[in-house]
């Protein structure tokens, strides 16, 4: 690992884990904790329309996907505020109409498309120093707005209706979460490909949930987790020769199940010894 | 009586009707809360509590009829309320400790982007030395029995320093015990000119604590009296029930005729 650090790719690809595993710890919580998971999902795969938009138009992909994928958070977050039953299977219609339309517009432009499955399954090892900055900036946008609206965030996840009685601008208050998850799964994009940034985006968040007593340690443990989980996968892909993608994705699924099994020790512990009554 | 003249009842409800998707849920409503009224309001499920609550706090729209809070609109006027919904609908995963879900009864007076003062961690104390919580302020909400967490709920309520107290079957997941404490707290609140409203299902609550009794079921009963009346039963359950009357002997259901059937409604 250190001889590879020699390489700027490498140092590249370690740093965009780490700005990633910010938003991710940060974002994630959210995500998880308000139980969007699907709808971030269906934003993730909506995006390669806007990368398909990219290529055939020819600028720049991760600019499509930008777009691609605020205009996807909007829509389905209004599809789930505003249709009472069957959200569900707008939002994953509105994923696939994403997903074909990049496909046909993909197929409609012509020459030769190297690059195009970084896009599907993440390429960490090629990340130019500009994406560092930019996702450095979406960080520094991220966690000024959390800091920010720390307390109406907590609300509005914790309790909606009595956000929206102490007359917290709950409405847009959720779309700005909505459009910060649009923006932190493109960083994603990067690193683990649409497909899989799903699993990144949830798991640092859901065993950091476990452990935590409030939402501040949840996004730092998410976060520090996060960054565990991209290190570590990159080093066992780099030493066995694997796609870094799936392997981060693996790491952290490893974690995952890990501590859904510590917790069911410790609760049948507890559970042994009295400590969580009725 | 003098002072009403001059200030506004704390809330005001004139023929007010309400529907879901034009399906009338609320029909020709008529109430008037006053300071240190202590309502307890019954009625079958599906009678139309909670939505008359919601059209209260500003969250469904009237379609038809006059709703004012302290004299203004409910969107306005509910920064006077405090709301406590049920504790059952909690994610007890969540990651959120006491003294931070009070906190949120403050957040009405600071805006976004506004860190919580002084004043509010002040207030936040009182409120949950009000309802004898204090001493789990750093527990984890979700980690709470039911009794201490419908507590919790109501301490977030009063850290908002509210007039008027509106409650959602606050006991529905509570034991006996933490029941009748509950209502000790709201008695002691009231006591201080506290007006509540209360939604209970719970007849020691209407037995021996509320000051009158409303009954919902599309159209409202409200007499402002203590006695469940002939009436309120016939509109509130379709066949016969009997209920008990707890504590003080003036508490005595009014008067229930036997054998009455329910008249047939559309």
């Amino acid at each position: 690992m250190i001889q590879a650090l020699q390489y700027e790719f490498m140092r590249n690809a370690l740093l965009a884990g780490l700005l990633v595993s910010i938003a991710c710890g940060v974002i994630g919580a959210f995500v998880v904790l308000n139980r969007i998971v699907f709808i971030s999902g269906g934003i993730a795969h909506a995006a390669y329309g806007g990368v398909g938009l990219g290529y055939f138009f020819g600028f720049s992909p991760v600019l499509g996907a930008v777009g691609f994928s605020l205009l996807a958070a909007l829509g389905m977050s209004l599809v789930q505020r505003r249709t009472r039953q069957r959200a569900d299977t707008l939002i994953g219609v509105l994923w696939a109409i994403g997903m074909a339309i990049g496909i046909i517009l993909i197929d409609l432009t012509p020459g030769y498309k190297a690059d195009l499955l970084s896009y599907l399954f993440g390429s960490i090892l090629a990340v130019p120093t500009g994406d560092l900055w930019l996702m450095f900036a979406l960080d520094v946008v991220i966690v000024t707005l959390v800091a920010l609206l720390y307390k109406e965030l907590l609300a509005l996840s914790f309790d909606e209706t009595y956000a929206t009685i102490a007359n917290v601008p709950v409405g847009a208050l959720t779309l700005l979460l909505i459009s910060l998850i649009a923006l932190t799964v493109v960083m994603l994009m990067r690193v683990v490909g649409l497909i899989l940034l799903i699993a990144l985006l949830t798991i640092p968040a859901a065993i950091a949930g476990q452990f935590v007593r409030d939402m501040r340690a949840m996004m730092l443990l998410g976060s520090g987790l996060s960054i565990l989980f991209t290190t570590l996968g990159l080093w066992l892909s780099y030493t066995l020769n694997l796609t870094s993608g799936a392997t981060i994705i693996l790491v952290s699924a490893a974690a995952f199940l890990a501590s859904l099994g510590l917790r069911a020790l410790g609760s049948r512990a507890a559970g042994a010894t009295g400590e969580y009554g009725a | 009586m003098a002072t009403q003249m001059e200030t506004p009842p704390v809330a005001e409800i004139r023929g007010l009707w309400a529907a879901y998707e034009h399906e009338p849920i609320l029909e020709d409503i008529n109430l008037v809360i006053n300071r240190g009224d202590f309502i307890g309001l019954i009625g079958p499920n599906g009678g139309g509590k909670s939505t008359l609550l919601k059209v209260l706090l500003g969250l469904l729209a009237p379609m038809r009829g006059e709703v004012r809070l302290f004299g203004q609109p409910p969107v306005r006027g509910r920064r006077m309320v405090g709301y406590v919904p049920q504790s059952l609908a909690f994610d007890r995963a969540f990651p959120i400790r006491v003294h931070e879900v009070v906190r949120m009864g403050r957040l009405s007076r600071r805006g976004p982007g506004r860190r919580y003062t002084d004043a509010d961690n002040a207030a936040v104390h009182t409120a949950l030395e009000q309802v004898d919580a204090w001493h789990i302020r750093d527990r984890p909400f979700g980690t709470l029995s039911g009794g201490q967490r419908q507590r919790v709920l109501i301490a977030r309520a009063l850290a908002a320093e509210p007039q008027l107290l509106i409650l959602d079957e606050p006991t529905a997941s509570v034991d006996p015990q933490g029941r009748a404490d509950l209502y000790e707290i709201l008695r002691k609140l009231n006591e201080q000119q506290m007006s509540i409203l209360l939604v209970t299902h719970d007849m020691l609550a209407i037995s021996s604590y509320v000051k009158s009794v409303g009954c919902l079921n599309r159209r409202l009963v409200y007499h402002g009296a203590q006695e469940v009346t002939a009436e309120m039963l016939d509109l509130a359950y379709p066949c016969p029930v009997e209920l008990i009357a707890h504590g003080t002997p003036h508490r005595v259901l009014a008067v229930y005729p036997s054998g009455k059937q329910q008249e047939e409604r559309p």
